[in-house]
């Protein structure tokens, strides 16, 4: 049984996709992905919202991941994603997430926001500012995608994020590219320097699994773990990341 | 506008420092800290500073301005300064940390950084203890080389 949808958002639900730390092996966070009643993807589902409704639409997807995440009895953080640009639209974007989180007695130090690299504004330092705001309250920040924007790592040195997913595109084979490698080693570099956790996500196979885990990286994403579960809060498989050297 | 903010920043020491110059160092701190509600933490190793000051944010930056303005130490680099939602150290006017190699070495053989030494224990998960981690493992030293390092360098 799911919460009484609003009419705002009656025709959408929402798919968790677990997030593990493979040395305490448990689940730290699930990212809330939307979806269609009937699992239509995300994108579809975008499709049918109007350019003047994607602020107050993102905005009620984040409520709803809340209220359907806090009934199935979540247990650990939660990842939701925000478009940057509704920050600017209304303080509502931001209000309607805090309160939805009071009334499910969900503690602000248990969200991370989550937003896409490409989407992020060109005003860095007004944009951080903004965010600075919500971290007072506990709520954490992310970075998605990074890597397939056009920011980069610039955008870092006005925004220290406490979270950064790396872009897929990153780690699809990375074992074997060395090119990636070094792109690679050289933001975690990074992240080392301004306590910042990395995140591999859209990790499919074992040999990228291994390589990040050799690299000191332990926060997961990817179907390797699980894939996303419609409605559910599935558990992630962890397997040893060392086959190998085992 | 939110009520806490952290600001740590790294340095180093013009010179070596007696325990007594570090003592002297810390007791003027730790007044000056209570009397404004700044906490925090003081690593000393081998030349290098680490500092996290957290506090009301006029607090604060008042606090890091006199400091990194301090002719004791050079290279103040500030690392992040931001929001926090709750203090990491709230029982230190400023906790103060002065370590050998071996002693960090020690710690760090520990796998969790809390088992690591009795008096980081309360140290809450976040952005101050990930940047302490980082110092601790080698990140962030500021340390100038001996001057015979510099000339064998040159050499
Ligand atoms: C590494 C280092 C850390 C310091 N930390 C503090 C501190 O936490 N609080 C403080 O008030 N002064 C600190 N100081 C001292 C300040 O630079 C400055 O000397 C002092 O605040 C002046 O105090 P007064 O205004 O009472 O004379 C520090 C200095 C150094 C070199």
């Amino acid at each position: 049984m799911t919460p009484n949808p609003s009419p705002h958002h009656a025709d959408i639900t929402f798919a968790y996709q677990p997030i593990v730390d493979v040395v305490d092996r448990k689940t730290v966070s699930y990212e809330a992905l939307v979806r269609g009643r009937a699992n239509e993807s995300a994108f579809k589902v975008f499709q049918r919202v109007e350019a003047v409704n994607l602020h107050s639409f993102d905005a009620s997807c984040r409520v709803a991941a809340i209220e359907l995440a806090c009934h199935l009895g979540l247990p650990c953080d939660l990842n939701l994603n925000l478009l940057p640009r509704s920050l600017f639209s209304s303080p509502e974007a931001i209000l309607s997430t805090i309160q939805a989180a009071n009334l499910n007695h969900l503690a602000l130090d248990r969200i991370t926001l989550e937003v896409t690299e490409g989407e992020v504004i060109d005003d860095h330092a007004h944009f951080a500012q903004l965010l600075d705001e919500y971290r007072g309250l506990g709520i954490k920040i992310s970075i998605d995608d990074f890597g397939a924007g056009h920011s980069g790592l610039n955008l870092l040195a006005d925004l220290q994020p406490d979270q950064l997913k790396l872009d897929m595109t990153l780690v699809r084979n990375i074992a074997s590219l060395g090119p990636r490698q070094s792109i690679v080693r050289a933001i975690l570099g990074v992240c080392h320097d301004l306590g910042i956790d990395m995140i591999a996500e859209g990790v499919e196979t074992l040999d990228e699994y291994a390589w990040f885990a050799e690299h000191g990286v332990r926060l997961f994403q990817g179907y390797l773990f699980a894939q996303p579960g419609f409605e559910c809060l599935p558990q992630p498989s962890i397997p040893n990341p060392n086959p190998l050297l085992a | 506008m939110s009520e806490l903010m952290h600001c740590i920043y790294a340095s180093a020491a013009v010179h070596d420092y007696t325990t007594v110059e570090l003592a002297k160092l810390l007791q003027r701190s730790q007044q000056n800290n209570q009397r404004c509600g700044v906490t925090g933490v003081l690593l000393y190793v081998e030349g290098n500073f680490f500092q996290v000051l957290e506090g009301r944010p006029a607090d604060v930056i008042h606090t890091y301005e006199k400091i990194s303005q301090d002719s004791r130490h050079t290279r103040v680099t500030r690392i992040i300064s931001e929001s926090i939602h709750r203090r990491a150290f709230s029982d230190w006017s400023m906790g103060f940390l002065s370590l050998s190699q071996q002693q960090l070495a020690d710690m760090l053989g520990a796998r969790d950084f809390s088992d690591r030494t009795q008096s980081i224990q309360p140290i809450v998960n976040g952005r101050a203890r990930k940047l302490l981690e980082a110092f601790c493992e080698g990140r962030w030293r500021t340390k100038l080389p001996a001057p015979q390092q510099l000339f064998k360098m040159s050499a």
